[in-house]
C-alpha cells in the first residue's frame, strides 16, 4: 500500500465532484419523492447551514459552486479520517479534558 | 435517502440516535482494538526507571499497518462522498445516489466502513444541511449500521455457501442491492413510527422506489470494486478463497 494509491484516489474523487457539478440530477431523490407523491414533503425544515444543497457561494455559476463545495468536503472529510491516527491517544485526550487521568492511573495500577 | 428535520419526532430522534451511538462505540472500539498494540518490553526497559511512571493507556501505540489503514479509509471517505454528490436519474422525474456502505465495507471492513459512512452522513448534515442535526442519529441507523454493518454480512454468507468467483459477485450484488432496500424500509419504519405517515402507504412507496436504485447501487458497486483490485488497492473486507 503506498501514497500514490491514496492520491490518486483523492484526485478521481475530486473528478467524479467536477463531473456532478455538470451531470448531477437535480429532480428530488428517493424519500423527497415519496414525500412528495404521499403530501408530507412540507413538515420538513430547512436547517441552516455552510454550504445549503451543496452550494458554495449564490454569486458564481451554480456548476462551479457545486464543484467547490464538493471539493471543500472531499478534502475536511479525508482530514476528519486521517485524525484517527491520533487514536492511541484518545482516552488520555479524554482522561485530560475530564480531570480524571490521576484517578485512571491509579485504577489501572491496582 | 437523507431524512431532513421534522420528518421524525422526538422519542425517535432520541431512540435512534442512542441505538447509533451505542453500535458505533462499539464499532470504534473494534478498530481501535485492531489497529493498536502494546508497546514492547524491549522499548520500555530502555527507559529505565522511569517506565513505572508511564500509564497504562500510554502503552499502547498504533500497529504499523494501521497508519496506512487509516489513509485508506480516509480515501474510500472521499470516493464515496463525492459518489453520493452525484444524483443519477431513475424513472418519474426521481433522482437516486450512491449509499456506498458495501463499498467501504469491501475496502476497509464492516467495522471501519460503518465509521466512514458515519464521519460522510455527519459533514454532509453539518456542513451541507443534507439530512437534518436531529434526524443525523437516525440516518446513521440506516446507513451506517443496516446499510453498512448488517448487509455485509449477507455478502459473507453468500460468499462462504458458493466459494467461487459467482458467489463473490452474486454476494456483492445481492449485498449492496439490499443494503438500500433495507436502509429504505428502517426509514419507513423511522417515519412511520413517528406518525407523519401511514406504515402501509409509506412502506411499498419507498421499496419500491428504492429497487432501482438498489440495482444501479449494486452495479456501481461491483464496478468500483473492479477499480480498485486494478489499481492495487488492498480491499480488506473480501474474503480470500483458502
Amino acid at each position: 500500500m503506498n501514497k500514490k494509491v491514496i492520491f490518486s484516489l483523492i484526485l478521481l474523487s475530486i473528478f467524479i465532484a467536477f463531473l456532478s457539478g455538470f451531470l448531477a440530477s437535480s429532480s428530488p431523490d428517493g424519500l423527497e419523492k415519496v414525500a412528495e407523491n404521499l403530501g408530507f414533503s412540507k413538515v420538513a425544515k430547512q436547517q441552516s447551514s455552510v454550504f445549503i444543497d451543496y452550494n458554495f457561494s449564490e454569486a458564481i455559476n451554480p456548476a462551479i459552486s457545486k464543484i467547490f463545495a464538493g471539493i471543500f468536503g472531499i478534502l475536511i472529510i479525508y482530514f476528519i479520517i486521517h485524525s484517527f491516527i491520533h487514536l492511541k491517544h484518545l482516552k488520555v485526550i479524554i482522561a485530560k479534558i475530564f480531570r480524571i487521568d490521576n484517578w485512571l492511573d491509579r485504577k489501572n495500577k491496582e | 435517502m437523507h431524512i431532513p428535520d421534522g420528518f421524525l419526532d422526538q422519542k425517535v430522534s432520541a431512540g435512534t440516535a442512542f441505538m447509533a451511538a451505542a453500535v458505533l462505540g462499539y464499532c470504534f472500539a473494534k478498530v481501535r482494538q485492531a489497529l493498536t498494540s502494546l508497546v514492547p518490553e524491549s522499548v520500555l526497559a530502555g527507559a529505565g526507571q522511569m517506565a513505572a511512571n508511564i500509564s497504562e493507556s500510554s502503552k499502547k501505540t498504533l500497529s504499523t499497518f494501521a497508519e496506512s489503514h487509516i489513509m485508506k479509509m480516509g480515501a474510500i471517505a472521499s470516493l464515496i462522498f463525492a459518489a453520493q454528490m452525484f444524483n443519477f436519474p431513475i424513472n418519474n422525474g426521481t433522482s437516486g445516489h450512491m449509499l456506498g456502505g458495501i463499498l467501504a465495507a469491501l475496502a476497509v471492513g464492516p467495522f471501519s466502513g460503518a465509521l466512514v459512512i458515519a464521519a460522510i452522513l455527519s459533514v454532509q448534515s453539518i456542513f451541507f444541511a443534507d439530512g437534518g442535526l436531529m434526524a443525523l442519529g437516525a440516518n446513521i441507523l440506516n446507513m451506517a449500521v443496516v446499510g453498512t454493518v448488517i448487509c455485509y454480512y449477507i455478502y459473507f454468507i453468500v460468499n462462504r455457501t458458493f466459494k467461487n468467483k459467482f458467489g463473490y459477485y452474486i454476494g456483492v450484488f445481492f449485498a449492496s442491492f439490499f443494503s438500500v432496500i433495507l436502509a429504505s424500509v428502517a426509514c419507513a419504519f423511522e417515519v412511520a413510527f413517528s406518525g407523519t405517515m401511514e406504515f402501509s402507504k409509506i412502506l411499498p412507496a419507498m421499496a419500491s422506489v428504492h429497487a432501482v436504485i438498489g440495482i444501479a447501487e449494486a452495479l456501481i458497486t461491483i464496478m468500483a470494486v473492479e477499480i480498485l483490485i486494478n489499481i492495487k488497492f488492498e480491499l480488506e473486507g473480501i474474503i480470500k478463497d483458502e
